[in-house]
């Protein structure tokens, strides 16, 4: 009996330690939110203060929004779908081949697993402004630099998520093609790919519906599309014109998420 | 096809000796059943006669083939069909797409990337038919059951025309009457074709009924080989390790024993 009790007392000892251990993680990131905030000067109550009546004149400044130059943004529009297309379909023909580098089941060794690691992150870490900056000096102005930087810093991201999906591949299968004879190539296209095919797909869908709200920032550095209209109309501080824009792009964003969401069900 | 394993030996990188120095021989068309308590080695051995699991020591000899090296490894698993305890389909492929798998090793690497051909589907659809499943070709092999999916694994062996099978625990995950079914068509089809056949099983029942020889393994090394009707109550009890007495006066633990459950 005694010894039953003292054992409960343990048993509670430890439930309040690991209470304890709780809250004091809360409270320290909770500590770290408020200092956040406060680094960044937002319990700077004056400043807001003054900056409200400016944000309600711009608002103002905004509506009605002017549409009356709809047709020039067509032209920019369809650039900036076919961006987010052209992007897409770089960056995976670039990742599906690193990923399965950088997969740790499908890497012929460690060193270029690592080696396809390391430049995923090194590709993810550059932003696409950055890249858009970069590639619209090397080729100037338009759409394609603006491919090119979406590619290239998708493929940091893919590559990650298609590495991760393939990692996760049921073995069995790969062992059962193994057996039957299958190279290690045949095991990759005959085992791995086909489980993992949804997955793919559904990160391809995602990752193509980031890119044309992508676009349209790149579109601010040169690189084409509907971006450069709405810098264009802030330069001219023409607010009208700006909101306009962004309800367009809004519209558009509505319309492709809408229909990746469509293929996302029929690739189930 | 005969094939010969000579002082195989596997230990395990983790210092596990899952298999003492083995020599043994299968003879063509005879159907060997392994028997052996969980982590006698039976998987080990089966893995390593198709290079699944590479020997520390010693050598594989096939006829027709030679020694087993990385040279041969292909010529050799792609006439030796192996039916897993789990299935290993891809479920969300058809069956006829999971079928299909055994065909690989007759492709070059590169070919692959092309579809396989119309000869190749017949070739797939014979062996579906064969183990009753026709009507579900185009199905998801998730949608079926565990006996109907061990089928569809006994097809993915067909159509690499095997000259050898190595089956691990086909029925283990399977129901008594599915497995009964799957066994008796295995051997039905191994019988027919000539088919060389290693199966390694918990139940002795189906032991004693389906091989033409016996090989039991216990802590990695052959305690028993012959004929069913040799294996009497004492070499049971060395083979799982329990008393001639418990054998005989426990009915119920030999009931746990072929079902494989008895620790």
């Amino acid at each position: 009996m005694a010894l039953a009790e003292s054992r409960h007392l343990t048993i509670l000892a430890d439930e309040r330690r690991a209470a304890f251990r709780h809250a004091s993680l809360a409270g320290a990131i909770g500590v770290v939110c408020i200092a956040s905030l406060w680094i960044t000067g937002f319990f700077d109550a004056e400043r807001l203060l003054e900056g409200l009546p400016a944000l309600g004149q711009l608002a103002s400044e905004m509506v009605p929004p002017d549409f009356s130059r709809w047709q020039s943004w067509l032209r920019p529009l369809v650039d900036t779908l076919a961006m987010s297309i052209a992007g897409t379909v770089l960056a995976v023909a670039i990742s599906l081949p690193l990923a399965l580098l950088a997969a740790p089941n499908t890497s012929p060794n460690v060193f270029i697993q690592q080696a396809c690691r390391v430049l995923l992150s090194a590709l993810r870490s550059v932003p696409e402004i950055i890249m858009g900056i970069i590639f619209v000096a090397a080729v100037g102005f338009g759409a394609l630099p603006g491919v090119l930087a979406l590619a290239l810093h998708s493929v940091g991201m893919v590559g990650k998520f298609y590495a991760e999906a393939i990692e996760h591949v049921d073995p069995k299968p790969l062992e059962a093609a193994r057996a039957a004879g299958a190279s290690p190539f045949q095991v990759i296209t005959h085992a791995v790919l086909p489980q993992v095919l949804p997955q793919l797909a559904d990160i391809t869908i995602y990752r193509w519906e980031y890119h044309f709200r992508a676009s349209a920032v790149l579109g601010i550095v040169g690189a084409g599309g509907i971006g450069f209209e709405l810098i264009a109309a802030l330069r001219i501080i023409r607010y009208d014109q700006v909101s306009a824009i962004l309800l367009t792009i809004l519209l558009c964003v509505i319309v492709v998420d809408g229909l990746g969401a469509w293929l996302r069900k029929q690739l189930k | 096809m005969t094939i010969q394993a000579n002082n195989l030996e596997v230990v395990y990188p983790n210092g596990t000796r899952a298999l003492n120095p083995t020599s043994t021989f299968f003879r063509t068309g005879e159907f060997t059943v392994l028997l052996g308590a969980s982590g006698a080695g039976k998987s080990t051995l089966l893995r390593a006669l198709n290079g699944l699991v590479t020997p520390t020591r010693g050598a594989v000899q096939i006829d027709g083939i030679g020694e087993l090296s990385n040279k041969t490894l292909r010529a050799h698993r792609r006439r030796t069909g192996m039916v897993f305890q789990q299935h290993q389909l891809i479920g969300r492929a058809s069956v006829l797409a999971n079928v299909l798998m055994g065909r690989l090793g007759y492709h070059a690497s590169l070919r692959t990337l092309l579809p396989f051909q119309v000869k190749e589907k017949q070739i797939a659809l014979d062996a579906i038919e064969r183990v009753g499943l026709i009507e579900y070709a185009l199905r998801r092999a998730d949608e079926l059951s565990g006996g109907q999916q061990q089928r569809v694994g006994i097809a993915r062996a067909l159509v690499q025309e095997p000259s050898l099978i190595l089956a691990d625990e086909p029925v283990a995950s399977l129901d008594p009457a599915s497995a009964d079914r799957v066994l008796g068509l295995l051997h039905s089809i191994c019988k027919d074709d000539g088919i060389t056949a290693i199966v390694s099983l918990h139940q002795l029942e189906f032991a004693k009924r389906y091989a033409d020889r016996i090989v039991a393994l216990a802590q990695g090394r052959i305690v028993f080989d012959g004929t069913p009707a040799k294996l009497g109550k004492q070499e049971i009890a060395r083979i799982y390790g329990t008393t001639p007495a418990d054998a005989q006066d426990s009915p119920e633990e030999e009931m746990n024993l072929r079902t494989g459950t008895y620790a």
